[in-house]
């Protein structure tokens, strides 16, 4: 202990960068970690919270929502298929959205339409209460001009048409659906805001984008899926859990984050073990005197566990404290959230195999013999 | 300087570890920067092959193509505009295309236009379409009929064109009353009505200044539409100003870890050789001799780990599907080398201080 700390003292600067190093790399794999966790539930969050476990995609959508469009032949069908409790009509699209306050500026926001008694309503209410009539919505938690009790419109396409008001009766976590600000709706209010968006289609019939099921007990969603996918023409079924991930961008997401992940968990362990490495070589004089001396393999060599064990430390404290300022920042262009249990079980993993990465430097210590003193010219002995 | 090159020469194991370090962020940089370039460039192709200086939307959109709408009245408004040259009506729809021979939907956005975009020719007679070369990789081959959407919309592959991708689907080009048709049959409720397009390119008369044009055709329509200059309605497609923020975040983070790595490296090598640097310093090297051998052999550890990383990062670039949003460009590249080079030079920097505190008397155990 007594030698850790004196070389950590007489060593600032050198300990210092390092500390300084470690804890940037571990800030980058917990930023990455973090992007990765938010940017996918912040993809397919109000797929992943609705109600219906079952989510049914015309087949030509590549099981993309915003292309997907079922039929009511196919409906009808799906009502046929037995094992189904219930389902409902599910429509999603993108609107421009004017929130509540003074002065605001229009954004861009998702409207998931669902039938009230049906399928398809969102499951992490937090505040308020689901929709219960038309003009009524369950929006995204937290998000500035969506309160509770405020009214936001659906901005029309012509002057011709008024905007559409809608009124803010719940709030949800996780309700994201393309990063966008979501509003859970009911289908009749969704087909009133697609009028309104888009009055030169007014003769037009909207179609939901998919059809969310619910199966009877002791059915498993998979199991339903696969019988829906066979015996409705044009569909293709899965569920919620996989239609979640079949969205755009997720599996990109996925691959590139998982890939960033991984170089950079390589880069800590590399850092780790070529800095400790380094540094006892460096001290193989010193060492080897030390051992001539009297002192055990095991006092070095928890000498230098000390020392590891002080960079991981510090590496991870400053880790933790630059993501939450990296959060901070990214959250002015992106919704982030950081799961400290997540943060803080991948910082032990990282500390783990930083940890194993300075290995090298205590198996080195083997190497150090007292008799060698001897022989280096440096302590004096003879070559 | 000399002698530290002659170092790494006969010494590299010395310089290995660092070399491999250094190389993996080489490597985690080119992948960062390839993945922001593959994400820019797949999903902004067709605004970026824009023959034109402004794009105009309805305000109403937010300057998103896919919900912007302009009717025939207001692009007679703007077409009126002093300033304005030529204006292009241009629409898409992003659809599943079936290829024949093929099991799995392409993913394409299809265009409807009146011209006016580099590198795809006048639009085509109904029935055909240009196509990116990207939906190659699902199988499309030329003289093939392609279906569009839930409508299963024919059209004969006439020829290619390069970079034309929207938000990460292949571009396909066709007549503008093709689109409609692929529209309508996919999602009847986006239909538009008659001789509406989604938005309107506009080439400027000569000597026009676009920002002014811009602002009159604001003026003229009533604020209804919103113009912008095409490098201003590229940066305004989804996510795309986002991911540029957060991917560029990420690259200076790793660039400052290389700086510090390359420190590391580098002051730990100084303490090494402090009483070596004394015995130079004692025949009579000066500190900035041994300063530019710091400087030659960050220099070539950094050259070292860029040409492995680069080189890996350019195969995996050429193995992954093209699904994968992953493109190496040559400008990042060297962009990559630039900052990697700097970071080892700013590295090695650090340890200048020390090798000009080392007396050489400690050559002989008289100092430092």
């Amino acid at each position: 202990m007594f030698l850790a700390l004196r070389d950590l003292r007489r060593s600032k600067v050198r300990f210092g960068l390092l500390i300084v190093a470690v804890g940037l790399l571990i800030f980058l794999t917990l930023f990455l970690q973090t992007l990765f966790a938010s940017l996918v539930n912040s993809f397919t969050g109000g797929l992943r919270n609705q109600s219906g476990t079952v989510v049914v995609f015309g087949a030509d959508a590549r099981k993309n929502l915003s292309g997907s469009v079922i039929t009511p032949a196919q409906q009808a069908a799906i009502n046929d298929v037995p094992s189904v409790q219930s389902y409902g009509p599910l429509g999603v699209g993108a609107f421009t959205v004017t929130p509540a306050g003074a002065n605001p500026k229009p954004v861009d926001a998702f409207l998931f339409g669902y039938e009230l008694t049906k399928p398809g309503a969102p499951t992490t209410l937090t505040r308020g209460r689901l929709p219960q009539t038309a003009n009524e919505a369950v929006v995204t938690a937290n998000v500035p001009g969506f309160g509770l009790g405020q009214t936001v419109q659906i901005v029309p396409s012509s002057d011709a048409v008024d905007p559409l008001p809608i009124t803010i009766v719940g709030e949800a976590t996780d309700l994201r659906y393309s990063v966008q600000t979501t509003l859970f709706v009911s289908y009749n209010t969704f087909i009133a805001a697609r009028r309104t968006a888009n009055p030169a289609a007014a003769q037009q019939p909207v179609f939901p984008a998919a059809i969310v099921v619910t199966p009877n007990p002791g059915i498993s969603p998979e199991q339903l899926a696969r019988t829906i996918t066979q015996t409705v023409t044009g569909t293709d079924a899965l569920s919620r859990a996989a239609a979640a991930a079949a969205q755009p961008g997720v599996a990109s997401v996925n691959q590139s984050f998982g890939l960033l992940i991984l170089l950079t968990v390589i880069v800590v362990v590399m850092v780790m073990a070529f800095f400790f490495l380094i540094l006892t070589v460096q001290k193989q004089n010193a060492f080897t005197l030390l051992r001539a001396a009297g002192a055990s393999k095991g006092y070095l060599r928890r000498a230098i566990l000390i020392e590891v064990v002080v960079v991981l430390a510090g590496g991870l404290l400053c880790g933790f404290v630059l993501l939450a300022l990296g959060v901070l920042v990214i959250n002015q262009i992106f919704p982030a959230t950081v799961n400290p249990n997540a943060a803080l079980g991948y910082g032990i993993f990282l500390c783990v195999l930083g940890f194993l990465g300075a290995l090298f430097a205590l198996a080195r210590i083997r190497k150090f013999r007292p008799e060698n003193a001897a022989n280096a010219p440096a302590l004096g002995g003879l070559a | 300087m000399s002698l530290a090159l002659k170092e790494l020469r006969r010494r590299p194991g010395r310089f290995l570890i660092a070399t491999a370090v250094l190389t993996f962020i080489v490597l985690l940089i080119t992948m960062l920067g390839g993945l922001l370039d593959g994400l820019f460039l797949g999903s902004t192709g067709a605004l970026r092959a824009q023959d034109a200086e402004l794009v105009v939307y309805s305000a109403d959109s937010r300057d998103q193509l896919l919900r912007s709408q302009i009717d025939p009245k207001t692009r007679a408004i703007v077409a009126a505009v002093p300033g304005v040259a030529t204006t292009s009506g241009i629409g898409v729809a992003l659809v599943g295309v079936r290829v024949p021979d093929q099991s799995t939907l392409a993913d394409g956005a299809v265009f409807g236009y009146e011209g006016n975009v580099r590198g795809v020719p006048a639009p085509p007679p109904a029935g055909e379409a240009y196509v990116d070369r990207r939906l190659e990789a699902n199988g499309v081959r030329l003289g093939q009929t392609l279906q569009l959407g839930r409508s299963a919309e024919p059209v004969v592959v006439k020829g290619w064109v390069e970079d034309t991708s929207y938000l990460l689907q292949g571009g396909i080009w066709v007549a503008p009353e093709v689109w409609r048709r692929v529209l309508v049959g996919n999602r009847p409720d986006l239909a538009l009505a008659p001789g509406t397009f989604q938005a309107l390119t506009i080439q400027t008369a000569p000597g026009a200044k676009p920002a002014s044009v811009a602002a009159a055709i604001g003026q003229a329509t009533n604020n209804t539409t919103s113009t912008l200059t095409v490098h201003d309605a590229i940066y305004s497609s989804p996510g795309i100003k986002q991911q540029a923020s957060t991917f560029n975040g990420i690259i200076y983070t790793t660039i400052l870890v290389a700086v510090l790595i390359v420190g590391l490296f580098f002051a730990l090598i100084t303490i090494e050789r402090t009483a070596l640097y004394g015995v130079f310093k004692a025949i009579g090297a000066s500190s900035r001799q041994i300063v530019f051998g710091l400087f030659a052999q960050a220099t070539v550890t950094a050259v070292v780990a860029f040409t492995i990383g680069a080189g890996i990062a350019y195969g995996f670039a050429a193995l992954v599907p093209p699904s994968f949003p992953l493109i190496v460009e040559t400008t990042r590249t060297i962009q990559t080398l630039f900052l990697i080079e700097v970071a080892a030079l700013i590295g090695a920097a650090i340890s200048i201080r020390r090798v000009i505190k080392i007396d050489p008397a400690s050559a002989i155990g008289g100092g430092a």
